[in-house]
């Protein structure tokens, strides 16, 4: 490896660097120190003032019936979330590689949704499941109260689940046609010739040969609903009714900015991060044990 | 267990521009071991792939045991395939890649456990069936796969170049073994190969396709003594037939370049033909035949192999004898006329020469 050849002297590729970590440094860096700083004090609400408090914060979060309400929501959230995404998406990709000629087609309009910022797509669902205009104004206008997310907590969930999986569809279905395509065709052709049907070789074959990357997708999806699901509560039900849709994510927002509890929001921020932590050295220790098992 | 026979008619397969072939007929018999021979790129696995159903015929019907199957999907013509890469399922063990089939037949798991065993006894798997194929040597993986086609007990085994990527030895363990199998479980066999040792020591039958036609479908001795072309008398042996391009005016043969022959056959006027002989017909030190250039000497212990040049033209003979011979030596190159087999030198096909009541 001759990493350093091209550059005489050690700060020309600092130098070429500086703007990218810079901006890391700024945005990433430096809030999250912020944070881990602010979990330790009592802030003031414009943060101004602070004096250390210790694991207070932390202990306030943890006996608060709200934080574990938010944990509960965000649990129903990823779970349903990530499911429905990798379901729905699973079951896309393997109509498209199941028809070769059309699939082509298919593929390309199945992920350009992935191009459409959250909230954005929020807004749009936001209109298409409003309870007075659109299909589901209809619906209602036949069945009274057939659609009420803004009083029914389960309405609620489902149509921001709904949008999730919408934002996350796109690239699982990406990483799961390719998984697809990468498996030799002699192993479908001997499962046909053994007398599988499609449905059967998806079952048997497919499915457990893809494996690694359902796994992958399954992580990344879950990071992204615990992390990334800001945008889609905020235009949607803004985490009601009645804190139904509010989800860590959304509460950490809503403590720090409308409640001005910058301390307690920041030892929230601080406990997500340790969740998504968690879930990446899952995938981790899991992806090592694969390659070591096919090495 | 019996086979079944195989007709396929008029077929015609092309990707994009490419014509792999054109309104091919070709007849397996039930219960033969027939191998389909040829250069790679000659259609030859297309065409397995079409009886098996994995590939769609452009034109053309395939029919097995006398019901057409062209429209049918692989899963329902009752065939069992062994692959090149023997495409053996990794998430299962060698017991479940064995017992799939079955179980999607829908056998109890009794009989499937028996069958099971059966397989693995006849191949020597016992071992083996709980590991998983990446747990296998090549030789262990390609008796799996043998085992997998073999214990659905179908009528027609079809064969994908399953020894190429075997070593030498293996290749002819497997070559005994799947002679052996055959003769017990008697199923309709296709095995495709590029490889003419194979063709010549497992087939009943040899079809040799060359571009998507039929060169020769016969036995292999009669491939071997009696090639239809040119191209099918280069193709099989090793070294393959001698071809020599000569004139051919009364009982006498001019071989360009070279020396004149005697034939026991004679024509009324000259005509330019090719002659093919084997090399190990070729006879070393005659008394009678064509002056050659020895060029180089290749001994192999059981039989020399001798590089030889009649003006241009090469001619390899095989020897058991010991007479030492040195480069750019002379020799003298007898054709016994019985071993001469005839074409035309216009399109390499074979000319049956008829005399004395008895073909040449």
């Amino acid at each position: 490896m001759k990493t350093s050849a091209r550059f005489h002297g050690r700060w020309t590729p600092f130098a070429l660097g500086l703007p990218q970590l810079a901006l890391i440094a700024l945005f990433f860096y430096w809030p999250t120190l912020k944070g881990l700083w602010w979990s330790f004090h009592l802030v003031c609400p414009f943060g101004h003032c602070s004096s250390f408090v210790g694991f207070d914060n932390y202990l306030r979060e943890l006996k608060d019936a709200n934080f574990y309400a938010s944990l509960f929501s965000t649990a129903v959230f990823s779970l349903f979330g990530v499911g429905a995404s990798v379901i729905v998406a699973l079951v896309l990709a393997w109509m498209v590689e199941l028809h070769q000629r059309s699939g082509r087609l298919f593929r390309y309009l199945l992920i350009w949704p992935y191009a459409v910022a959250g909230s954005v797509l929020g807004v749009i669902l936001r209109v298409a499941s409003s309870p007075s205009i659109g299909l589901m104004g209809y619906l209602n206008s036949v069945w009274p109260g057939f659609w009420q997310p803004h009083l029914n907590g389960t309405q609620a969930m489902t149509m921001v689940v709904f949008a999730f999986a919408w934002t996350q569809i796109p690239f699982d279905f990406i990483v799961l046609v390719a998984a697809l395509r990468s498996i030799p065709a002699d192993y479908m052709a001997a499962a046909a010739i053994d007398g599988a049907g499609p449905l059967r070789r998806f079952i048997d074959i497919q499915i457990p040969m893809i494996r690694p990357q359902l796994f992958f997708v399954a992580t990344m999806n879950l990071i992204d609903s615990i992390t990334n699901s800001f945008a889609i509560v905020d235009t949607m039900t803004q985490g009601g009714p009645g804190g139904a849709t509010n989800i860590l994510a959304y509460k950490i927002y809503r403590d720090g900015f409308i409640g001005l509890d910058l301390s307690g929001s920041s030892a929230l921020s601080i406990l997500l991060m340790l969740l998504v932590l968690a879930a990446s050295a899952v995938q981790f220790v899991v992806f090592e044990r694969q390659a070591k098992r096919e090495a | 267990m019996s086979g079944t026979a195989i007709q396929v008619r008029g077929l015609s397969k092309r990707f994009g521009q490419r014509t792999i072939m054109d309104q091919l007929d070709i007849d397996f018999a039930a219960g033969q071991f027939t191998v389909v021979l040829g250069p790679s790129g000659c259609g030859k696995s297309t065409l397995l792939r079409v009886i098996a159903g994995l590939e769609e015929a452009d034109q053309g019907t395939v029919s097995i045991g006398g019901v057409d199957v062209t429209r049918t999907p692989p899963q329902s013509r009752g065939c069992a395939m062994v692959f090149q890469n023997y495409a053996l399922y990794p998430h299962m063990s060698v017991r479940d890649n064995i017992g799939y089939a079955l179980k999607l037949a829908g056998l109890e798991r009794a009989e499937r456990e028996r069958r099971i065993g059966e397989a693995a006894e006849l191949l020597g798997l016992r071992d083996l069936l709980e590991r998983k194929p990446a747990q296998l040597s090549g030789g262990q993986r390609q008796r799996v796969a043998i085992g997998r086609a073999i214990a659905r007990r179908q009528r027609v085994l079809l064969f994908d170049e399953p020894l190429s990527n075997l070593d030498a030895k293996l290749r002819h363990e497997m070559r005994m073994e799947l002679r052996r199998l055959h003769n017990e479980i008697g199923a309709t066999t296709i095995f495709v190969t590029h490889d003419q040792v194979e063709a010549m020591t497992l087939a009943d039958r040899v079809v040799l396709l060359n571009q998507g036609q039929v060169e020769q479908a016969d036995t292999p001795m009669a491939l071997y003594h009696r090639p239809r072309s040119i191209f099918v008398a280069g193709f099989i042996g090793t070294p393959p037939m001698n071809v020599l391009t000569a004139t051919h005016a009364g009982e006498d043969v001019a071989i360009d370049g070279g020396g004149t022959l005697r034939a026991n056959v004679r024509t009324d006027k000259p005509t330019a033909v090719k002659i093919g002989i084997r090399p190990e017909a070729v006879e070393l030190g005659a008394t009678d035949g064509v002056a050659a250039k020895v060029e180089a000497v290749e001994d192999l212990g059981s039989h020399r192999v001798i590089y030889t040049r009649i003006g241009q033209q090469p001619v390899l003979a095989i020897d058991h004898g010991r007479r030492a011979l040195i480069p750019n030596e002379t020799v003298c190159l007898g054709f016994p006329p019985q071993a001469i087999s005839w074409f035309h030198a216009a399109n390499g096909e074979r000319i049956e020469h008829t005399f004395k009541g008895r073909q040449v």
